[in-house]
């Protein structure tokens, strides 16, 4: 045995803590905010890299998106990842959970892969479902919100801990398989000097919708065609009527406020 | 996600028939540590509204292993209709064999809308039974409306709850939804509602049931600390300064029966309350009759986790904290001075009502 063949797919996400609302339209302002791994995706690199160095084996990074996604795939590459590959072509864009996931499992079924990490969710559309859809489309098991992982290499399973809101699950499953890897599985670390040194030499493989189409990939299962769901509206968040604001002395605001509360019954 | 307005009119008379074959809105109606879990009640009371508007059935989905004696709850609180899939290999939830079985469902009885909760284990059932019978997912919807076309409007928090969206699945049937716990109130149960129990037979091999479920371990939460289902809630941001401060607001929360102290994201990744008292887009949906917001500024992450309170009760120093755009009632003062000062003008005014009752017991009893 060689080590595993891990392929951790991964996104390029917004960085929301830099999204502000237009002060006088509420709407999103998208100019010039800056993309960065998505972070819930380090725990997926950490969890490929907590087996790659027990077993060995060849950690691939994996993404969909536009050309500057190759930022995120360095990111991967600074972090141990050995080789990066970049879906990309105007074709897949705009694609929903389903249709993402679509197009990433033509990728994965034309290589070898014994384990698929990704992140509990993206923090932009927060859905968590591609991972689960990408083990659906490639018919293996999937382990979602995954803690702790033990390998039994002889008979190809695993036994993992994963973390529920009230408690946790122990599972054990054949592999190959895909896992989300939740916080609880450790600290994911941060790349080295070298590491960025290597990422800067490394090659990433590109893959257009052409080059999909000949691995026997669905052409009108990509982007915005290939989506079952789609947005027509978005809208910021509805103003509640404007509330009963109290300032100056403290003792008569509570006052006002107690009895406020008092007459609608809460106190 | 796409966005391109004319995807939502379906035209083609070919696809029209199609979509005509599904009919009825469901729920999935997950039983964990030996009981329905409360959020499925909530989609119950999700379907009802939804089903008034397409005049179609209710039906919720229950699956596992001795589980029968759940569906008259299920009637009691909305469904018309239990579909019951039991199977051995069903007694835990386990991903694989889960979908197989709902899956199967779906294909044979054909919903129009089937809503889950947005949980990690129901979502991850969504996401996998999506995927099987080819249709999209909305993820943590907090609203449903059918619009003039009769489409189900998913409608969601995107980044960090900054803007709504409207999600339609326009060409696909189910229309799938995953529902944030707390969106929904729970309807209330009427024992003497008929509804129909039909069992599925699910047809289940050893290829379905890869994943074994060696251990489950479910902790309660105390009831103060279950802030989804808590009455009042007090919740507290950076402006509380440390964790003992806290006590504070746990003094205001005891006030009332079913009180409970809550706390922003901020809050909660320092340490000084663990994470299931978080409110917000990566916490809990909460929507208590009386939310205290105390030291907190009201980030869009934490309003879209309790917006749909009652009655907000806003207190900051800050007058120009966004927390004061969507509070009932606001105070701006400092929370070490204001809060004192509510408790004990509750408990002098909840004296006062006391002596005014007993003084109309006496003069009753006196005429």
């Amino acid at each position: 045995m060689t080590g595993f063949n891990i392929i951790v797919p991964i996104k390029q996400v917004p960085d929301v803590n830099e999204l502000r609302l237009d002060p006088v339209t509420h709407s999103l302002l998208r100019e010039g905010v800056p993309s960065v791994l998505n972070p819930y995706d380090r725990q997926a690199m950490e969890a490929a890299l907590f087996l790659k160095e027990r077993y060995g084996g060849r950690i691939s990074a994996l993404t969909m998106g536009p050309m500057q996604a190759k930022k995120a795939l360095q990111e991967c590459l600074a972090l141990g990842a050995d080789d990066a590959i970049l879906l990309s072509d105007r074709a897949f864009a705009a694609a929903d959970t389903w249709a993402t996931a679509y197009t990433l499992s033509v990728y994965v079924k034309s290589v070898p892969y014994d384990f698929i990490f990704t992140g509990l969710k993206a923090i932009d559309g927060e859905t968590g479902q591609v991972g689960p859809e990408l083990a659906e489309f490639l018919g293996i098991p999937h382990i979602s919100y995954v803690s702790k992982i033990e390998v039994n290499a002889d008979s190809k399973t695993v036994r993992v801990e994963r973390q529920l809101e009230n408690g946790y699950d122990v599972w054990e499953a054949p592999f190959p398989i895909l896992m989300s890897i939740a916080k609880e599985f450790g600290e994911p670390r941060f790349p080295t000097l070298q590491g960025y040194v290597r990422a800067k030499k490394a090659q990433i493989k590109t893959l257009s919708a052409v080059d999909l189409q000949k691995m026997g990939g669905d052409t009108k299962n990509f982007g915005l065609k290939g989506s079952p769901t789609f947005i027509p509206k978005v809208h910021p968040p509805p103003a509640r009527p404007p509330g009963t604001i109290w300032e100056g002395d403290p003792r008569e605001s509570v006052r006002k406020l107690v009895q406020s509360l008092s007459e609608r019954g809460l106190v | 996600m796409s966005t391109q307005s004319s995807f939502g009119v379906v035209t083609d008379p070919e696809i029209l028939k199609r979509l005509a074959q599904y009919k009825g809105v469901w729920v999935y109606a997950e039983v964990d540590d030996n009981q329905v879990t409360n959020v499925s009640f909530e989609l119950l009371a999700a379907a009802r509204y939804v089903a008034e508007k397409t005049k179609e059935e209710v039906a919720a989905v229950l699956v596992g292993y001795g589980v029968e004696r759940f569906a008259k709850d299920l009637i009691a609180y909305g469904a018309d209709r239990v579909y019951l899939i039991q199977n051995r290999l069903l007694e835990k939830y386990a991903s694989d064999a889960y979908a197989e079985a709902v899956s199967q469902l779906v294909n044979s009885k054909k919903p129009s809308i089937f809503l889950f909760g947005a949980n990690r284990n129901a979502r991850d059932l969504a996401s996998r039974v999506a995927g099987r019978v080819n249709t999209g997912l909305a993820a943590d919807c907090i609203q449903l409306e059918i619009n003039e076309r009769g489409q189900l409007e998913q409608i969601r928090p995107d980044f960090g709850g900054k803007e709504l969206s409207v999600v339609l699945t326009p060409k696909h049937r189910p229309q799938m939804t995953t529902i944030r716990p707390g969106s929904f109130k729970v309807l209330k149960p009427d024992f003497s509602r008929s509804g129909v129990v039909e069992t599925f037979e699910a047809e289940l091999k050893p290829e379905h049931a890869k994943i074994r479920v060696v251990e489950s371990v479910r902790k309660k939460l105390d009831p103060k600390e279950d802030i989804e289902k808590a009455r009042v809630i007090v919740a507290g941001g950076m402006g509380l300064k440390s964790q003992d401060n806290f006590k504070l607001l746990q003094q205001l929360a005891d006030l009332f029966d079913g009180g409970a102290i809550a706390a922003t994201r901020s809050v909660c990744e320092k340490g000084w309350l663990p994470h299931h008292f978080q409110v917000g887009q990566s916490g809990k949906t909460v929507s208590p009759k009386l939310y205290f917001a105390v030291g907190l500024s009201g980030a869009i992450q934490h309003l879209v986790g309790m917006q749909n309170s009652e009655v907000i009760v806003a207190i900051n120093l800050d007058k120009e904290a966004p927390i004061f755009q969507v509070c009932t009632y606001g105070i701006v003062g400092d929370l070490f001075e204001v809060v004192p000062l509510i408790i004990d003008e509750i408990k002098r005014i909840r004296f006062e009502k006391s002596l005014i009752k007993e003084g109309e017991t006496v003069s009753a009893s006196g005429s």
